[in-house]
């Protein structure tokens, strides 16, 4: 059979849009795990110690021996960007898989059952979203004192809310379809219907916010460190970093460089990630 | 602008040599399908469940990326450009046509709209994108195209989530919603399939009304003759992905040339024979006594059924018959235990009950190949442990129901209806029932599938002693078919 020309180059069109999407997710994912194994062995390979303190090399610029120069300390400014990555990265992964988990969790039992579990639930999320999130993180940080853990705690404590409302609407949507029906007149327990039925239908939809979210949550626990309330000096987080260095910026501004430019790097890729995601799928 | 040869009328689209396949899929379901629409005629696309009728609709429309054209042309005519070939553009650029340019009722009304919001807001919405709705006026229109439809109170149906509506309301809102836009073509996916005679006779005439007033080119797909003959000004025969014959409705209708029309034909007339009259049975395998059943949205009460009682005996074929939305699939689900009544009493006097639901695709997990949905049930309700002895027992059915083996690993689209209705029924005989439920099983099938469901149905009944309650819409099935039946009109039996 002779493929007309007109339509091949219609098909090639619509081929090579989804190619160039498949294309930009896997550099993504590329960067995005060359990241993560920095952020895992980071702490290793630092060309200096992050922690030691110099007082004759203080505000030093660039050179051969501190790549990016050093702080008002005298450190290493590399070394503690690398140090800081695995803190700040993977801090945000847990936040976003855990918040994730929860709000699927509950959302689930919300949009699944309904009644008073669902209005419980969701008047607790209304009186969450009723505070901005930073400013909720901010007070509930600020009470548990200061540290990665709490500061992943205070962003948590509302930050399970937005896949909760997302998973409840489509756990209700999909809880009418017939095959939901046909499965629950095929002896299929509750579990069996919600872990095979409907988990699997509503997973992409998470996945997508989720990888949106990664990028969101290493700002706002940068934000906090950098407000003080989150991982707190002398431990390497870029956050706490831009804080200390903020005070002698003029005199070296490559302390304060260094960890904005890396914030800037991982939460670009991992929202384009997301966007690309979101664009395959949709 | 493109003109028909044989006369002076335009002609708005021309398909031309269009070969059609499915992503994922070696087996060419149009090959090669030529057909001009004249504009502002309707033309009717007839043939059986798997004909690519569906497919050549999706082609037009353009916005199934699974559906690849891979020959061929479509070229359209509007009075506001020159023409355009709809092949060569870009997915963005079909995706603008839709709305205003080119409208669609889709087969299934279960698809049509999103469950959770009403009904208003998703016409608000739709109506903005293609900047057609006015404020002031929106509230009127919207119920003037409702009561025109036959909704007595299209107040309720705006406020209503398509969930709290029954399948043949949302099809005739989905029609209603398209009226509202009136497209310069239509593309209409069985749109009265789900409807009873005298919804359907409205949606035919609003498709009508669309034609004379407004200038509405329209493709119709169906398997109704009757509506082809009531409403078409040309008719197009489908079968395996080629035209076997096309040309006025009236003629053809009144001469079919070809022996597949004749069989059509024949098959679209179902004859109300003199039933043989069955000794009758005393044992009650169902009891129902005052079933009640009111949905609660916000403050608003709505009764949906009212002190139903009714009676099925082993063996017995009871039809309930009635209009769309006066409650037969509610009281159906109440029986088999899926809903509970708001008050009454069910006795299965011991007896398994299954159901096959009215769309059969919708039936099955979407991703899932189907003998999985054959294999959980076997091992859920039959009670049956063993992997393979639950093979042989699937393969033991598949072998009843005239199912080839390696249809079983396909997902539900890759299967036709009339194939996803007999799984439908495999998956519920599997369970051994002593009732069998059919909510409008026949309803999206086109009549010689039908015809073969009915068959197996009666075969089914007559050989394994399943008692059946058989709810249709179509009135002539429902006296066909059942030895017994009852009318229902809202929420009760009349």
């Amino acid at each position: 059979m002779t493929v007309n020309k007109r339509s091949k180059q219609n098909k090639a069109v619509n081929k090579s849009r989804k190619k160039i999407l498949m294309t930009r997710l896997y550099v993504l994912i590329v960067l995005a795990v060359i990241l993560l194994i920095i952020a895992g062995i980071g702490a290793f390979v630092t060309p200096n110690d992050p922690y030691k303190i110099n007082a004759i090399m203080m505000k030093k610029a660039p050179s051969s021996e501190f790549i990016f120069g050093t702080d008002s300390y005298g450190r290493c400014v590399c070394s503690r960007v690398l140090a800081g990555a695995g803190m700040t990265i993977y801090g945000a992964l847990f936040l976003v898989i855990s918040t994730a988990t929860v709000g699927t969790v509950l959302g689930t039992i919300c949009g699944y059952y309904g009644g008073v579990v669902d209005t419980v639930i969701m008047r607790i999320t209304d009186l969450m979203l009723a505070f901005p999130q930073m400013v909720l993180a901010i007070a509930v940080a600020g009470l548990a004192g200061g540290g990665l853990w709490n500061a992943i705690l205070a962003l948590g404590i509302s930050g399970w809310t937005l896949y909760c409302r997302l998973v409840r609407s489509r756990v209700m949507s999909i809880k009418h379809e017939s095959y939901i029906l046909a499965a629950r007149l095929s002896g299929c327990s509750d579990l069996k219907i919600i872990v095979s039925y409907i988990l699997p239908m509503i997973v992409g939809s998470v996945v997508v916010n989720a990888v949106t979210q990664i990028g969101t949550s290493i700002i706002w626990i940068a934000g906090l460190s950098f407000l003080g309330i989150g991982v707190r000096a002398p431990q390497a987080e870029w956050g706490s970093m831009i804080n200390e260095a903020r005070g002698a910026m003029q005199l070296a501004p490559w302390a304060v460089i260094a960890p904005c430019a890396a914030i800037f790097i991982t939460v670009t890729v991992f929202n384009c990630m997301g966007d690309t995601v979101r664009d395959i799928a949709d | 602008m493109l003109t028909d040869n044989n006369s002076e009328k335009k002609v708005f689209l021309s398909v031309r040599n269009a070969h059609v396949t499915y992503r994922g899929s070696e087996r060419e379901i149009l090959h090669g399908v030529s057909f001009d629409v004249i504009q502002g005629e309707i033309l009717c696309i007839v043939g059986e469940s798997g004909s690519g009728k569906s497919s050549v609709l999706r082609t037009v429309m353009g916005l199934d990326e699974d559906c690849i054209l891979t020959e061929g042309s479509l070229i359209i005519s509007t009075d506001d450009s020159a023409s355009q070939d709809l092949s060569l553009m870009k997915y963005s650029e079909r995706k603008k046509l839709c709305g205003r340019i080119i409208g669609h009722i889709a087969q299934d009304p279960e698809q049509a709209f999103m469950p959770v919001r009403s009904i208003e807001k998703q016409w608000i919405e739709t109506l903005r994108d293609n900047d057609l709705y006015r404020r002031d006026e929106f509230k009127s229109t919207a119920t003037e195209v409702l009561k025109k439809a036959g909704f007595s109170d299209p107040e309720k149906i705006l406020s209503s989530r398509p969930y709290e509506l029954s399948g043949g309301m949302r099809q005739r809102v989905a029609a209603c919603l398209e009226f509202l836009l009136s497209p310069k073509l239509l593309l209409a996916d069985e749109p009265t399939s789900a409807l009873d005679e005298a919804s359907g006779e409205k949606i035919a005439a609003e498709l009508l009304r669309l034609k004379k007033e407004q200038g509405c080119t329209e493709i119709v797909v169906t398997h109704n003759l009757e509506l082809a003959g009531k409403i078409g000004d040309r008719i197009l025969i489908l079968k395996d992905g080629d035209i076997v014959e096309s040309g006025d409705a009236k003629d053809i209708l009144s001469n079919p040339k070809q022996d597949y029309t004749k069989l059509l034909m024949s098959a679209g007339s179902i004859e109300i024979m003199p039933k043989e009259k069955k000794p009758s049975q005393k044992t009650v395998c169902m009891k129902a006594d005052n079933i009640a059943m009111t949905y609660l949205t916000g403050k608003n009460k709505t009764e949906v059924l009212s002190d139903i009682s009714l009676t099925l005996r082993v063996g017995e074929k009871l039809g309930i018959a009635g209009e769309n939305g006066c409650g037969k699939s509610t009281l159906l689900r109440i029986i088999c235990g899926l809903l509970k009544p708001g008050n009454g009493t069910i006795d299965m006097c011991g007896n398994k009950v299954q159901m096959i639901f009215q769309s059969p695709f919708s039936s099955f997990h979407p991703r899932r190949p189907v003998w999985k949905s054959l294999d959980e049930i076997l091992k859920n309700v039959a009670g049956v442990r063993r992997k393979n002895e639950r093979k042989e027992r699937i393969l033991k059915i598949l072998d009843e129901l005239d199912l080839d083996e390696s249809l079983m690993y396909r997902r539900p689209s890759e299967l036709s209806g009339g194939q996803c209705e007999r799984f439908a029924i495999a998956r519920a005989l599997l369970a051994e029932p002593g009732i069998l439920l059919c909510d409008e099983a026949t309803a999206q099938l086109d009549t010689m599938t039908q015809k073969s469901i009915v068959e197996l149905l009666n075969r089914i009944n007559a050989e394994k002693k399943i008692s059946m309650i058989f709810v249709s819409h179509n009135k002539a099935l429902v006296q066909s078919f059942c030895d017994r039946v009852i009318y229902m009109r809202d929420g009760r039996v009349v």
